[in-house]
């Protein structure tokens, strides 16, 4: 019998599996030794999945943010706004700063692109001797080299764009913002920081490729893949299917000698429908994402209850007078498998209709989704 | 980009791909570099799945797949190295030394002590790699092997490998067999087995519980390997296969202690591994002697051990014999090696084995044998040791299954379970039956069922043995060729029909024994009172639960208890019923419907009595000069029927009017008859649905067993109320009692007061005209 409050109130699914895969982790010794260290967890916070895209996206949405600062801040509280930060004399000529230090940050990311090349270059001759090409994909995963490039690339292109400032120049162009330079400096700061953790991150890709050439390392990187990624996310996918497969028998109690068996099936189809309980045209086409199953007991329970009534009662339907036909609630939808056009994805069997209370709960306990890259 | 990433098993594929090119070149240290690493990750694989229940079962997430025709991660990372094994066996006469490297893949990959514990399934995928080595090998000696004659002049021949490839495999099979007996070493470690000497019998025995699959596994899988030699007909393999399976349990190293020779080793089964210590043993304790307390875990455990290998070889021994006497396998080495198994030849040259451990091959010790194999457990019953013994049956026997085009349906063509084995095991026996007397089996079978609480399921196991002796019997009446071929396979020279008959005699002998203790038993055995007590409470129900099987009538009242009326007491016999249903344990297998067809039987003597004081109530004559198949007849019954009441009924002839009725109404399909015709549902109807015709003008129309021409009418309501006065204390409206406690069958007598009431509704018995009078008309 599944435990279904592990899924939260609504014993969703999804949770359910999630917390269930938590939980193993947690316990499992092979887990614990090949779990990542925390630094490099926090830098894979910071780099990883990310794409070239987001990384200038991120960058976009901290100018705009400085430059809607800049608008507000000196009309509304110019005191706050510290008065060292004025360009020119008496003072440190803040503006030729930044552009030095521009300078420098644009230098310094041509030389981390140029070891990068190196180094890719360097695991491509390997894997081609040795015909390991799960083993690079893994590199290329653990190393975070797709990143790294990425957010290289990224600060390269900042840093160049930004040599003119040319959104601080068009506020000022419009008559608006200040010539103190706060909001310019925190962009450098920003600009310095991003370099660093573009360096720590070069760092652990140089590490990763330098390991990568011997076996030992090898094998260690590969298990590390496959704890900390692989194994929870398929590990997922293989539970899911079957907790949604045999979740029938876990919603219902029934008393084995008084009352027929119920039969629950999820993702099964037994033809025909005989009695249809819901229906929906499904355009665009959608799939199932996750189920609340401590709704759906909820419902199920109810119907079956009235089931066993009936058939105690003796009204229960006999099949050519032999034995009671045995109460059937079918939920055809399979879990990540399309449904397109109109499609009849629960009906009942040798029962009871449900009610529409319990329709409409059932209705809700499914969530779907539309397909990813699908009209 | 994360989808595009590896999965673990394109990850676990690559790596074999990697150990497999190092074969091809010829390269054993890369190969070993190689197979370390692949090994490496598919331990890490089954470490990473493990997990255990909240009641500290393993169970591991890579068994987990759903789906249809679902792939199970953990049988997807072994079936990788079926291509290693075909590599290395491809490459044996150039280097045997990457298959002898690969015979250690299963000692590798199983669990070490302080490793997470893996459930079954696992470990059984791991163990079955020594099969797969084994079918690798034998399809290498079937491609390099010739046919070659057993001596000059002889028609009978064999296959053999020329001479370097027969030293090398020779040399090479060894070292493979040496491999699969190391890792019984193992247990002990892997499954604490060394406990320390304080160690509670509870602990000791439930280590040795935990072990159980393990040890049945690899003793059902060199099971396996040997018939896969047999089946090849490699008599290199035969030899080393049979040494290992023969002398399993010496090289797992089980001592015996003394206080467990007092125990019936055949009456021990490794069921008992299942339960914990206490109930083992209060399981056992039929079967101990009463000064001895209770037995030592460790040496029940050898007994069990002993037991479970003393069946495994005897039903290889029978499998391959069956093979022999339906000529599945060309040459005799089929029959060669089950005459090895039973005697527990062995080729090594070891004398000192031979002298332990040489069985002696004579009738009673066989006949024995097969009864301790039907007792192990029921057929179908999921789990359980029988199953385990059924499944080696249909694992060893799978082999022989021809080839099949997938989707098409097939008639079974290997055996599924031990009763499969009959042929088999009478040819056994027709082998060493002696000619005079029985060498003491009625004797001993008689000590073994005597004490029936001994046996695992007492008097269903004696039950069971009696059909196998019935199924001996009649396979003994139609004996073929096949069985004369076994019983000379095994002994070449036997008298078979001498011994044939002497076989029916001890067979008639012990049945008649058997049957004689049974009935002296059952005519002992009480009724069970409890047993009665439920028939009479389910008969008591069904008769005050409508529609209890009252036809016809509708709306009537139901009830019973002390004010149900003062009606006569009615009593009624059910003969010839089994006393061995009615005593407990039963001593009859019960049939699921018993209870429930008595219970039919008494609701039916209730409606009849009902159904016969209607029939003696007055009723009205009425004549009618049309025939059921005119429209005016429904005008005159449509008129008529009010006069009777509510819900008219009209019951006709099933042999004449009913037949006019379907045809000319309910058969057409668009009837152009002007009357209004419906079919009621089943529930509106009632108990008599197999009677109903249809409803013609509002009126139900029924068939029944009246002379041609009559009809009844009148109205389903006209039974007001049917009671059950309380005979016997006050909720009991129904006796139960069994005549006949000294016989086999005896007779179930029921009574009850039954008070029956009616509206005062008219009943009109209607005159039809017959076929003259139409035809006059």
């Amino acid at each position: 019998m599944i435990d279904w409050h592990q899924g939260g109130w609504t014993g969703s699914l999804k949770k359910w599996v999630r917390n269930e895969i938590r939980q193993q982790c947690r316990d499992n010794l092979a887990v614990r030794r090949r779990r990542y260290s925390w630094s490099l967890r926090v830098l894979r916070c910071a780099l990883a999945q990310r794409s070239f895209g987001r990384f200038l996206a991120i960058y976009a949405t901290l100018t705009f943010a400085m430059l809607l600062l800049e608008l507000v801040v000196p009309r509304y509280w110019p005191e706050v706004i510290p008065a060292w930060t004025r360009s020119g004399p008496p003072g440190t000529d803040i503006k030729a700063l930044l552009n030095t230090l521009a300078g420098y940050l644009i230098t310094a990311q041509v030389g981390v692109l140029g070891v990068i090349a190196i180094a890719i270059g360097l695991v491509t001759l390997i894997v081609q001797t040795e015909d390991s090409s799960t083993d690079v994909q893994v590199y290329y995963h653990e190393s975070l080299a797709v990143e790294v490039v990425a957010s290289n690339l990224a600060l390269l292109t900042v840093l160049v764009a930004q040599i003119v400032w040319p959104l601080q120049f068009l506020l000022h162009r419009l008559g608006e913002g200040t010539d103190l330079q706060l909001f310019k400096l925190v962009l450098a700061t920003a600009h310095v920081t991003w370099l660093l953790v573009n360096l720590t991150g070069l760092a652990h890709f140089v590490v990763t490729t330098f390991r990568f050439v011997q076996k030992g390392h090898r094998e260690l990187l590969r298990e590390r893949y496959t704890a900390n990624i692989l194994h929870p996310e398929e590990t997922a996918r293989r539970v899911t299917s079957w907790v949604y497969a045999n979740a029938g028998a876990s919603l219902i109690e029934a008393n084995r000698l008084l009352d027929p068996d119920t039969t629950i099936t999820f993702g099964f189809d037994w033809g025909q429908p005989e009695r249809v309980e819901l229906e929906r045209d499904f355009d665009p086409p959608m799939v199932v994402h996750d189920v609340r199953f401590r709704w759906i007991r909820w419902a199920v329970r109810r119907w079956s209850a009235r089931c066993h009534r009936e058939a105690r009662n003796g009204q229960a339907r006999r099949i050519a007078g032999l034995a009671h036909a045995e109460p059937k609630l079918v939920f055809t939808p399979q879990l990540d498998v399309p449904l397109r056009g109109r499609v009849v994805w629960c009906w009942t069997m040798g029962a009871v209709p449900l009610t529409s209370l319990e329709r409409f709960v059932i209705e809700r306990s499914f969530r779907f989704r539309r397909v990813p890259h699908e009209a | 980009m994360k989808r595009d990433l590896p999965a673990p098993e394109q990850i676990i594929e690559e790596l074999a791909n990697k150990a497999a090119l190092q074969i091809d070149r010829l390269a054993p240290v890369a190969f070993d570099s190689a197979l370390d690493e692949l090994i490496r990750y598919h331990r890490f694989l089954l470490e990473l799945n493990a997990a255990v229940t909240t009641d500290g079962t393993p169970i591991s997430y890579a068994e987990v797949a759903s789906g249809f025709l679902p792939r199970l991660p953990h049988l997807v990372w072994v079936g990788q190295y079926r291509r290693l094994f075909e590599r290395a066996a491809n490459r044996l006469g150039d280097d045997t030394y990457f298959i002898e490297r690969l015979a250690g893949l299963p000692i590798r990959l199983l669990p070490k002590p302080g490793d997470a514990r893996q459930p079954p399934g696992i470990i059984a995928a791991i163990l079955n790699l020594g099969p797969g080595l084994a079918h690798r090998l034998e399809a290498w000696v079937t491609k390099r092997a010739v046919i070659a004659t057993v001596a000059e002049g002889s028609s009978q021949s064999r296959l053999s490998l020329a001479g370097s490839d027969s030293k090398a495999y020779a040399g090479v099979l060894k070292r493979i067999v040496g491999q699969w007996e190391t890792l019984l070493q193992i247990a002990p470690s892997v499954y604490g087995w060394k406990l320390e000497q304080q160690a509670s019998h509870r602990d000791r025995w439930s280590a040795y519980g935990k072990s159980w699959y393990f040890l049945s596994y690899h003793l059902q899988n060199t099971a396996y390997m040997l018939a896969t030699a047999v089946w090849n007909g490699d008599e290199i393999g035969v030899a080393e296969y049979c040494d290992a399976l023969v002398r399993w349990p010496e090289v797992s190293s089980y001592q015996r202690e003394s206080s467990e020779e007092l125990l019936n080793r055949r009456l021990l089964f490794p069921d008992l591994l299942g339960m914990d210590w206490p109930n083992a043993v209060s399981h056992l304790r039929p079967n101990l002697p009463a000064y001895v307390e209770e037995p030592s875990p460790k040496g029940l455990f050898s007994l069990l051990i002993q037991g479970a290998h003393h069946d495994c070889v005897f039903l290889a021994a029978a499998t391959l014999l069956s093979w022999h006497m339906e000529s599945k396998v060309a040459s005799d080495i089929a029959a060669r090696t089950a005459l090895a198994l039973l005697r527990r030849d062995v080729a090594d040259a070891d004398s000192g084995f031979r002298h332990r451990n040489r069985a002696s091959f004579h009738f009673r010790s066989v006949f024995l044998d097969i009864v301790r194999v039907e007792l192990a457990g029921e057929r179908y019953h999921q789990g359980g040791y029988g199953s385990e013994l059924d499944r080696l049956v249909s694992s060893l026997d799978s082999m022989s299954e021809r080839s099949v085009v997938p989707g098409r349906i097939y008639t079974p063509s290997t055996m599924d379970d031990r009763e499969e084995l009959r042929g088999a095991f009478l040819a056994m026996l027709l082998a060493v039956v002696p000619l005079e007397g029985d060498d003491g089996f009625s004797q001993r079978l008689g000590r073994l069922l005597e004490n029936e609480a001994a046996l695992p399921e007492e008097d269903r196991s004696v039950r069971n043995i009696l059909q196998t002796l019935d199924a001996f019997q009649r396979i003994l009446e139609s004996s073929g060729p096949n069985l004369r071929r076994g019983a000379i396979g095994l002994s070449a020279n036997v008298e078979f029909e001498a011994a044939v008959v002497a076989l029916k005699a001890i067979l008639e002998t012990s049945l008649a024994t058997i049957r004689a203790h049974r009935r002296e038993r059952l005519e002992k055995q009480p009724v069970d009172p409890a047993r009665m007590e439920r028939i009479r409470s389910i008969m008591d129900d069904a008769l005050l639960t409508p529609p209890a099987d009252i036809p016809f009538f509708r709306g009537f009242a139901l009830h019973g208890g002390a004010d149900a009326g003062d009606g006569d007491i009615v009593q009624f016999d059910l003969a010839w019923i089994g006393k061995g249903q009615l005593v407990e344990p039963p001593m009859e297998t019960e049939p699921g419907s018993f209870v429930e067809a008595l219970t039919h039987e008494v609701c039916r003597h209730a409606s009849n009595r009902i159904w016969h004081q209607f029939a003696s109530l007055a009723r009205e004559k009425l004549e009618v000069s049309v025939g059921v198949e005119d429209e005016a007849f429904w005008r005159v019954m449509k008129s008529t029927s009010p006069r009777v009441g509510a819900e008219p009924v009209l019951l006709v002839s099933r042999q004449a009017e009913e037949r006019l009725i379907r045809r000319r109404f309910v058969y057409p399909r668009q009837s152009e008859a002007q009357v209004r015709i419906e079919r009621k549902p089943r529930d509106e109807v009632g108990g008599n649905y197999g009677s109903y015709v249809a409803t013609i003008e509002g009126i139900d129309v029924y068939g029944v067993d009246f002379s041609v021409g009559t009809a009844w009418l009148f109205s389903a309501q006209s039974l007001r109320s049917v009671g059950y006065a309380a005979i016997d204390g006050m909720d009991r409206h129904v006796q139960v009692a069994f005549a006949g406690d000294d016989e086999e069958r005896g007779v179930v007598q029921v009574r009850f007061r039954q008070f029956i009431q009616w509206m005062n509704s008219p009943i009109l018995e209607i005159s039809l005209p017959t076929a003259e009078d139409k035809a006059e008309a």
